[in-house]
């Protein structure tokens, strides 16, 4: 009896030791070496991945994608951790389409100490691909790439995306927030085989979905009309833009010289002259001088005016493109006929407070409100401004600055019955429709239906535009031709070339304007250079739209 | 204390207890008076309750029982089962997620590959070599309809026979194993431009391409009609597409106001609603003349000492 109670009081003794020494350990675990334990623990199992938000995909008026983010990843080399650095790039070169060479020096000779980029945004295949060589050291971190499937279209209006996957330009900035999504930070605990056991914190989130009002179709052929237009005259520069002009929205807007969508650099370079592109419009601003005597009762469509051989302004005397001797034409002549003395007669009747307000009501001098970047203002001097020869200039388009898209909008307002409304070119974002902008009325529905029918004397036998037909469609229009200033005078051997018209003449549908910069093969005028190109346009675009005649 | 009384305290061995006095009552404490309900109200009867629960003859039975071990042992395994099960969901989801990503980025390829499939530049090479060509202005009729023709078309339609969808099936089982489709012509076919005059907003839009194989150019023409009604009959829109049926495009729906889709009847059918939408034609006679004078192109610019604008 007293044996075995000795051995339990051995082994209590025993155990008792035991238990204390692991307290003690314990307590030195858990309190003095707690920080560094964990920091390894972590290192080992505990891992934060950021997973980059898809950008939200750009689509035209059909649903069509016009730019979609496709994942991708950069592949990333730790030089120290990288054992054979000539076999790593041997086996990377043929994957990343990289030479040997090249690849083994950013390997041996990193931009970074610990670190260098071997390519970037490779496909998601190709990434799948590097993972399964397992070489280490080399790394892939996600990058998404965006795409632009159909390379050319629209690029300019479509605009691009930096390195940092942030717009550059166009739709691109214009909307990033929209596009842009939230990024996933996730924190993922794996065993000791690297599997993950845990996975916390909040995954990414899409970009919304921007829907465009332009119809990839027609954009797209746009785009080869304004190509061949600005190749066929070897222009500087050539822009046409297609619009609802009930709505303002913006069915087509195409720029030249053409650039790939999936060039970054180049997209970055190119500019949209339909709202970036500031010029003398020349005639196609007739409609304001005879818009704002319209509206004032200075005139009326069939008001004579005596035409003299040439009209007397400050120090020169301004002459019409025709040489003629005294005649007499009615408002919409000067209009069909676009005679610079008449139109000059008709401002006078303004004058240049009336002229500069009026062209203020038609919305020159202040950027459209365009939904897309760089919507220059133009230029309209204020009347303190005036020198005695700009009430001779201003009528005739001469001496103001205004964008291809400002013209566009203030023939939109003629033909939607005389409201002027900010053009669009987003329709809904993330299935959320865009409230169409406000519009202001500048014309009265009557003074505007004045104005359409002498718009579409232009295009009737006697205009300027006679040639320009299209069956079955009565067509109203302004053909515009200006002087380029060069070096502070006007050029006599560049222009800018223009036309601006609608359809069906007094039930407008569509608008289109086609502009061309410095055309250099002889022909200048907007009647032979930028009608035949609004009239291609416009033959594609009616029946595309389903426009019944009329 | 009398001898009797003193004999009595002997004989019972206890000495008499003095006289006892009443117990003074609680002395008053300040504050509030308590109520008499509210301290009724307390669990007081709480800690007796603990107590008569550990000592209830059951769990001192269970306690010192065998069963104690089983318990405490299956509670034990309980524990490290869950945190096994946890364990184990979090590996799936963990699983999960990887496949999720891995899906993602799959659905982005695949979608990025969709839409250079359908990309505008693509489908219209293709279109080109294929022979189609978009309809000019021209070759767009636009025909009047009256409100109420739709809904006599759906009202005229008829299913297809039965040798009407056998023969689709052996069409479209043909074309299926047919070669790439390569039409020795593709015509686009002009109705006469003679474009309408919009009356009281109905219009109805005829377009009309043939399509031939050198297979199929002597069967005969399908016609798929498609008529489309506003609500309330304002503007009504009718199409006829005529095509063979080998090349596939004689397909076509009908659809009308009150919601009726029938089939085209391919090679030899041709649907009442088609009828009954052509027939409705209304040529009418609004003229464009093309005037060809020339506009102000031909003369050089005539520009004043400080520039002119040269007349359109």
């Amino acid at each position: 009896m007293a044996i075995s109670q000795r051995r339990i009081g051995w082994l209590l003794g025993v155990f008792a030791l035991l238990l204390s020494l692991a307290a003690v350990r314990a307590l030195q675990l858990a309190t003095l070496s707690s920080g560094r334990l964990s920091s390894v623990a972590n290192a080992e199992h505990v891992t934060t991945v950021t997973t980059p938000a898809p950008r939200g995909s750009i689509v035209d008026a059909n649903g069509d994608l016009l730019a979609v983010t496709e994942a991708a990843d950069d592949v990333t080399a730790t030089p120290k951790q990288v054992l054979d650095p000539a076999a790593a790039a041997l086996a990377l070169s043929p994957l990343l389409h990289v030479p040997v060479a090249k690849l083994e020096a950013d390997i041996t000779n990193p931009i970074a100490p610990d670190w260098a980029r071997l390519a970037v945004q490779v496909p998601a295949a190709t990434a799948a691909a590097v993972a399964k060589l397992a070489i280490p050291g080399i790394a892939l971190s996600p990058d998404p790439r965006r795409i632009y499937p159909d390379d050319y279209l629209g690029a300019q209006v479509l605009g691009g995306v930096g390195t940092d996957g942030n717009g550059l330009s166009g739709i691109e900035l214009e909307y990033n927030r929209q596009l842009t999504g939230i990024a996933g930070h996730q924190t993922v605990v794996s065993d000791g085989q690297g599997q993950p056991i845990a996975v916390s914190g909040p995954t990414a989130v899409a970009g919304r979905t921007v829907h465009l009002t332009l119809y990839a179709a027609l954009q797209q052929y746009t785009d080869s009309v304004v190509a061949a237009t600005g190749e066929q005259f070897r222009a500087e520069h050539a822009t046409a833009i297609v619009l609802d002009p009930q709505t303002g929205a913006i069915l087509a807007m195409s720029n030249w010289p053409r650039v790939n969508a999936n060039d970054p650099a180049a997209v970055g370079l190119s500019e949209n002259y339909a709202v970036g592109l500031d010029y003398e419009p020349g005639s196609t601003f007739k409609i304001v001088a005879i818009g704002g005597a319209l509206s004032e009762g200075l005139i009326a469509p069939n008001t004579p005016f005596t035409i003299p051989p040439c009209i007397q302004v400050a120090n020169y005397c301004i002459q019409d493109s025709e040489v003629h001797g005294y005649e007499t034409l009615t408002t919409s002549q000067i209009l069909a006929r676009s005679s610079n003395i008449g139109a000059i007669k008709i401002g006078k009747l303004l004058g240049p407070g009336g002229m500069y307000d009026w062209m203020r009501r038609f919305g020159f001098g202040s950027p459209t409100g365009v939904d897309l970047p760089d919507d220059e203002p133009g230029r309209v001097l204020p009347v303190s401004q005036w020198s005695g020869s700009t009430i001779g200039n201003v009528p005739i388009g001469q001496g103001v600055d205004v964008t291809p898209l400002q013209v566009a909008t203030a023939y939109a307002a003629i033909a939607n019955g005389g409201l002027l409304r900010a053009p669009h070119i987003v329709s809904s974002i993330g299935g959320a429709p865009e409230r169409l902008p406000k519009a202001t009325r500048i014309l009265t529905p009557a003074v505007a239906a004045q104005l359409r029918r002498m718009l579409e004397g232009v295009t009737s036998a006697g205009g300027t535009a006679s040639e320009i037909q299209i069956p079955g469609y009565t067509l109203a229009g302004k053909t515009g031709t200006a002087n380029k200033v060069v070096d502070g005078t006007y050029s006599h051997t560049d222009y800018y070339a223009s036309f601006v018209g609608f359809a069906p003449a007094q039930n407008p549908q569509i608008e289109a304007i086609v502009m061309v910069d410095s055309p250099q093969t002889g022909e200048i005028y907007g009647t032979e250079v930028a009608a035949p190109a609004w009239q291609k346009i416009m033959d594609f675009a009616l029946p595309y739209l389903k426009i019944a005649p009329g | 204390m009398g001898p009797n009384a003193a004999g009595a305290a002997v004989r019972s061995g206890h000495a008499e207890a003095p006289p006892l006095r009443p117990p003074p009552p609680p002395r008053r404490v300040s504050g509030p008076s308590r109520h008499p309900r509210a301290a009724a109200s307390r669990p007081a009867a709480s800690p007796g309750l603990v107590v008569a629960l550990i000592d209830h003859p059951w769990l001192e039975r269970l306690v010192r029982g065998r069963a104690w071990i089983a318990i405490v042992a299956t509670a034990l395994l309980g524990i490290v089962a869950m945190q096994v099960a946890l364990l184990r969901l979090g590996s799936q989801i963990g699983n999960a997620t990887s496949a999720v990503n891995a899906l993602t980025a799959r659905n982005e390829t695949t979608r990025t590959e969709i839409a250079v499939l359908e990309s505008n530049r693509r489908l219209s090479a293709s279109s080109a070599t294929s022979g189609l060509v978009y309809p000019s202005p021209g070759a767009v009729t636009y025909l009047q309809v009256n409100p109420g023709d739709a809904a006599r078309a759906v009202r005229e339609m008829t299913p297809p026979s039965a040798a009407a969808i056998a023969a689709a099936a052996t069409a479209a089982h043909d074309l299926a194993s047919a070669a790439p489709l390569t039409p020795a012509a593709t015509t686009t076919t002009a109705a006469p431009s003679t474009p309408s005059t919009p009356s009281a907003g109905t219009t109805t839009a005829t377009t009309t391409i043939a399509a031939t194989t050198p297979s199929t150019a002597t069967t005969g023409a399908t016609t798929a009609t498609t008529a489309t009604t506003a609500a309330g009959g304002a503007a009504s829109t009718a199409s006829t597409t005529t095509g063979t049926a080998a090349s596939g495009t004689a397909a076509g729906t009908g659809t009308t106001a009150s919601g009726t889709t029938a089939g085209a009847t391919p090679s030899t059918g041709t649907t009442a609603g088609a009828t009954a939408a052509t027939t409705t034609t209304t040529p009418t006679t609004t003229t464009t003349t093309a005037a060809t004078s020339s506009g102000a192109a031909s003369t050089a610019a005539t520009t004043a000492a400080g520039g002119t604008t040269p007349a359109g």
